[in-house]
């Protein structure tokens, strides 16, 4: 009896649920990102095998439709802080714009351990 | 052995000879260079100060582009028994990750392989058939590139048994730590205490940039005010 109560609430989340019901691309912010990104990292949401950063694909995809990153979160301020002696922007290479996002907003959840996000940056774990 | 690279910022003058060295050596193509020349101002009008940064990769110990490009499934990247991060092009499908989390910004995706001189006669190096060049030279539209420490010459000192003449002797030192006109580049074993570049982290100090990332960097630094 309890199973099939389990599997009925599920049927029923699963059906409300804007990310998980018609996959691809939820267009509502997405309940419990912490799950998703288990989801994501066990293979569990289909995302395709073509990683590209091109805007719909994996990369965005991933960050924009389930985990509901808005564009301005990375994009906006994108600027070459002096204290680290960037580019100068007329000789920046072009392919950086307009994704040349400050790596420390990424480390907000590609930290490392206990991080929402996997650690992608080789960042040690304490 | 541990090959680094110490760059001296308070020697340096921004000539660009080493990203012109780079590019002739390496068959620079447009869009994806592989040293680049920063330029930073800082103070207030009178006292102002401009300070030169020359970029390349920096061949991290804990590569995050290689870590990217594992989990990604190509492993397209490699770190070799020098220490010396590569991209193999044929494995590479230009999807850009190791753009994207490289902490120092240095993976380019090469577009196109666009001419040096656009309408005129390609260069001695351009002319250069694809299978006559090394295999790092052998570029590829829509796959990273970035500096290799010129591979092809230390894979050269490696085959010669001469790894120990690496930084001293020209065929064997990569093409950007030969031409700096006021030696503010060096480029050795910092294994070895008696190497120049030894030397120069223990006495001036060189840092590592972006230390907090964990990568490891093998390029140091030598920074006005310090360390960062």
């Amino acid at each position: 009896m309890k199973a099939i109560l389990s599997a009925a609430l599920l049927l029923v989340a699963v059906a409300a649920s804007p990310v998980l019901a018609a996959d691809p691309a939820p267009s509502e912010k997405p309940v419990g990102a912490g799950i998703l990104a288990d989801q994501i990292r066990e293979g569990e949401i289909p995302l395709g095998d073509t990683y590209t950063l091109e805007v719909g694909g994996r990369f965005h995809r991933v960050h924009t439709k389930y985990m509901a990153i808005k564009c301005e979160t990375c994009h906006a301020g994108v600027k070459f802080p002096e204290n680290i002696q960037f580019l100068r922007r007329e000789e920046f290479p072009l392919v950086a714009y307009p994704g040349a996002v400050d790596r420390g907003t990424c480390m907000g959840c590609h930290r490392g351990e206990g991080a929402l996000a996997s650690p992608f940056y080789g960042v040690p774990v304490k | 052995m541990k090959l680094v690279r110490v760059i001296d910022t308070t020697r340096c003058m921004g000539c660009r000879s080493c990203v012109a060295a780079c590019a002739v050596e390496n068959h620079f193509t447009p869009g994806a260079p592989w040293n680049v020349m920063i330029e930073s101002e800082g103070g207030a009008y009178p006292n102002v100060h401009r300070t030169f940064v020359t970029m390349n990769c920096m061949h991290c110990e804990n590569p995050a582009c290689k870590v990217a490009c594992d989990k990604a499934g190509f492993k397209a990247i490699t770190k070799n028994e020098l220490g010396v991060v590569l991209v193999d092009y044929d494995k590479c499908t230009g999807c850009g990750y190791c753009a994207a989390v490289c902490p120092y910004g240095v993976p380019q995706i090469n577009e196109k392989l666009a001419p040096l001189y656009p309408g005129q006669a390609p260069s001695p190096m351009e002319a250069i058939a694809p299978e006559d060049r090394h295999w790092t030279h052998r570029k590829k539209a829509r796959t990273a590139e970035k500096c290799t420490f010129c591979w092809h010459k230390l894979e050269k000192a490696v085959q010669d048994g001469k790894t120990d003449r690496i930084g001293k002797d020209p065929q064997y030192t990569p093409a950007c730590d030969l031409v700096c006109p006021v030696d503010a580049r060096a480029f050795g074993d910092l294994d070895d205490p008696t190497s120049t570049v030894a030397k120069a982290v223990g006495a001036k100090k060189a840092a590592q940039l972006k230390r907090e990332y964990g990568t490891k960097p093998q390029v140091y630094y030598v920074l006005e005010g310090g360390e960062v």
